[in-house]
């Protein structure tokens, strides 16, 4: 095809798929954003919506005096599907059930009779000043818990539902607490033995980390300091200056994460919203600190958008502001740049990528928490004040099971749902790398092999060790003759060789 | 052993290739210097150096590109060879090097035989090979590199009848000149460009006031 006609079809084209375009805007509400994938060199290419909204609800929606201001974090309790909200320009939280009804506000507290500081604290009233993290969780005797992060009130506070406090956790008087470091807690999670983490914006070291009783155990999970120019300055500098010139240089620190969230089996998800982080975005924490996700093959994984555009003189890298995780290991980053909801499956795999920043529904101003909770995303906005609610589309429920099915390792059951994406969709990309395992497990391994084709290095090499033995077992008995023929021609023919070479000085010699 | 010297002349690069250490002083001898057969192996680099970017296994190929473009190629083995025989030419005529530029081109162009040998093995293998077997690609690379690496020293010094020291030296200065060279040219381009802006300018000015 010449160039001139090429460009005339493309043409033609671009303008039949305009005018699709706007058919398709007269039938369908579209969402506000055009969902995307990436490809192997990860360059953008739009896929299928995996989530549309469902509902929005502000803070006048809620009929609750004051609505929302600036509401800082949302919280879904697993066990009942109640919403905490932690509204922090009316100082209180806000709850209500998984529909937005039965709304209803903490507000007054006070020290309960198994206040466990300070006996002589008991009965008096107290109150929140600028809350920014709220955790709802149940203790040993079953009951429910709330720990809310008091910002401005420098503790955390843990209390029952009814508003009784049983424990305060405050500034460690320790050493190990820097004397200069003010003690705002940001957010806080507790974990299954009652050890409670908080994160604290003007501490690099990690969570501050106490146990139930208030004592201080120092610090988890630090980000690794970044390899800035500084920092590997200092490195080689260290062999040079003496201790003393050491310690007047400025000691590079790592960035601070800035929020967190805790699964069923107790691992810890960290992320750094730090537009300079490009280290430790994600962690995934074990128990022991260790980060799960941290040098996987060669390089460290890219979390948020691929591609971090710098135009006049601002910069639209990723700020990963909350992650969340559900129950199947999936975990949802909210990007406040592009106010785009990031899922990856628990492998770190990339699934879904919407939202957006804007006016419309779906799309977010300041985009401030997100939640999962039965396969819906829950977005809280700190300037809109309200709660965006995304549900899955079919395309998205079918991504969801076959993902699902592949990382429980049933690859051939997940052949059917990837099969069905792709014909829903031939350019989502996970679905090649699920077929290409269905296939390989199914023992297909030519197709198997075209589907990992410029999708998986690893699992193109998986899939071409099996399909090597298996064509050479097959073809065993032909390489075994080919081999054989080989051998008998090439000893003739160094025979003839032989002879012609004899003859020739044969006759040489008889000149 | 006695070799019939009397090769015809697309058998010296693999005389040569065979005999590193003799072999360039014998081609100085016979005099086996030839400009076509040289162009040729310039010729196969380049295609050599496409066909890997392209035909490398996908296990292990990391320079597959969504489109793919040739210029690259041409200037990393063409220009880069003919650079280094431009370069190595300058330097050595000047310091008592006997080879003429043909002579060097000649040589030159001989050394890359085994370089050329491993990368297509190299791309061939790479097709039939695990992750787990990259060994033996590296393997293969290593051998070829360095064999052609002492070839090229041992046909400079022939070339140019120098000890192994003035060659290596002469070898490193002929690198510096290259990069002289390129320097120069990127400069020269640039240069121009802002040449043809300045007249482009008068043009356009030109064309305001008349109109």
């Amino acid at each position: 095809m010449t160039g001139k006609k090429a460009r005339t079809v493309a043409a033609a084209f671009a303008a039949s798929a305009f005018a699709a375009s706007f058919v398709a805007a007269a039938v369908f509400a579209d969402e506000p954003y055009v969902a995307y994938d990436y490809d192997w060199w990860a360059e953008t290419y739009p896929v299928q919506n995996g989530y549309i909204v469902d509902r929005v609800t502000t803070g006048a929606d809620l009929k609750i005096d004051g609505g929302l201001r600036n509401p800082s974090d949302l919280f879904i309790y697993d066990k009942t599907g109640e919403i905490y909200i932690a509204d922090t320009g009316n100082s209180r939280l806000v709850i209500c059930d998984s529909d937005f009804q039965n709304v209803r506000e903490m507000k007054a507290f006070r020290y309960g009779e198994d206040f466990r500081l300070d006996s002589e604290k008991i009965g008096e009233r107290t109150s929140l000043n600028r809350p920014q993290g709220v955790f709802v969780t149940e203790d040993g005797n079953g009951e429910t818990v709330i720990y809310i992060a008091d910002h401005d009130n420098a503790r955390v506070l843990a209390c029952y539902e009814n508003g009784d406090v049983w424990m305060e956790y405050t500034r460690p008087s320790s050493d190990l607490y820097d004397s200069g470091v003010t003690f705002n807690p940001k957010k806080v999670i507790v974990d299954n033995a009652g050890n409670v983490y908080i994160c604290i914006k003007s501490i690099t070291r990690g969570a501050v980390m106490f146990s139930e009783d208030g004592l201080f155990n120092g610090y988890y999970g630090a980000n690794r300091v970044e390899k800035t120019f500084n920092a590997m300055l200092n490195y080689f500098l260290k062999f040079i200056l003496t201790r003393e010139q050491m310690e007047r240089r400025t000691r590079p620190v790592p960035v601070e994460f800035s929020n967190f969230t805790i699964d069923k089996d107790n691992f810890i998800y960290t992320v750094t919203e730090a537009k300079s982080a490009d280290l430790d975005v994600l962690k995934k924490l074990d128990p022991a600190g260790r980060n799960v996700f941290a040098k996987q093959g060669y390089d460290d994984m890219i979390w948020g958008d691929f591609n971090s555009p710098y135009v006049h003189g601002k910069s639209y890298k990723s700020s990963i502001v909350d992650v969340a995780v559900d129950g199947k290991g999936d975990i949802f980053l909210m990007d406040a740049t592009s106010g785009k909801i990031f899922q990856y499956s628990y492998e770190g795999e990339l699934m879904f990528i919407f939202g957006g920043i804007g006016e419309q529904k779906g799309l977010f101003k300041t985009p401030n928490a997100v939640e999962t909770y039965n396969d819906k995303v829950y977005v809280l906005d700190g300037v809109k004040n309200s709660v965006t609610v995304y549900k899955l589309t079919e395309f998205g429920i079918l991504v969801n099971e076959a993902m699902g099915l592949f990382n429980r390792g049933l690859y051939a059951e997940s052949r059917g749902p990837w099969e069905e994406i792709l014909r829903r969709d031939a350019n989502y990309y996970m679905a090649y790398i699920g077929m290409g395992n269905a296939l390989l497990s199914l023992g297909e391994f030519k197709e198997s092999l075209d589907y990992f084709y410029m999708h998986s290095r690893g699992g193109y090499n998986r899939a071409f060790k099996d399909f090597r033995i298996d064509f050479i077992r097959r073809n065993f008995n032909n390489f075994l003759v080919a081999i054989f023929a080989v051998i008998v021609v090439l000893t003739v023919l160094s025979k003839l060789l032989k002879r012609r070479k004899k003859k020739k000085a044969l006759a040489t010699a008889a000149k | 052993m006695v070799y019939d010297l009397n090769l015809p002349a697309w058998k010296w690069p693999f005389y040569v290739t065979r005999h590193p250490i003799e072999g360039y002083e014998d081609l100085r001898w016979k005099k086996g210097y030839n400009m076509k057969v040289a162009l040729v192996i310039v010729l196969i680099f380049f295609l050599v150096s496409v066909a890997q970017s392209l035909m490398t296994g996908f296990i292990f190929n990391t320079s597959q590109t969504k489109y793919f473009f040739v210029v690259p190629y041409i200037s990393s083995t063409i220009v880069l060879f003919f650079t280094w025989v431009v370069a190595n030419w300058s330097l050595c005529t000047l310091f008592n090097g006997e080879g003429t530029m043909r002579n060097i081109c000649c040589v030159s162009a001989y050394a890359l035989v085994p370089y050329l040998a491993s990368v297509v093995i190299n791309t061939a293998a790479s097709n039939v090979l695990l992750r787990t077997e990259e060994g033996f690609l590296s393997f293969i690379s290593v051998v070829g590199v360095a064999w052609s690496f002492i070839l090229m020293v041992s046909g400079m010094k022939a070339v140019h009848q120098y000890s192994i020291p003035k060659t290596l030296i002469a070898m490193f200065f002929t690198l510096a000149a290259m990069v002289v060279m390129v320097f120069l040219a990127v400069l020269l381009v640039v240069l121009f460009q802002q040449v043809f802006v300045f007249f482009y300018t008068i043009y356009t000015e030109i064309l305001y006031r008349i109109s």
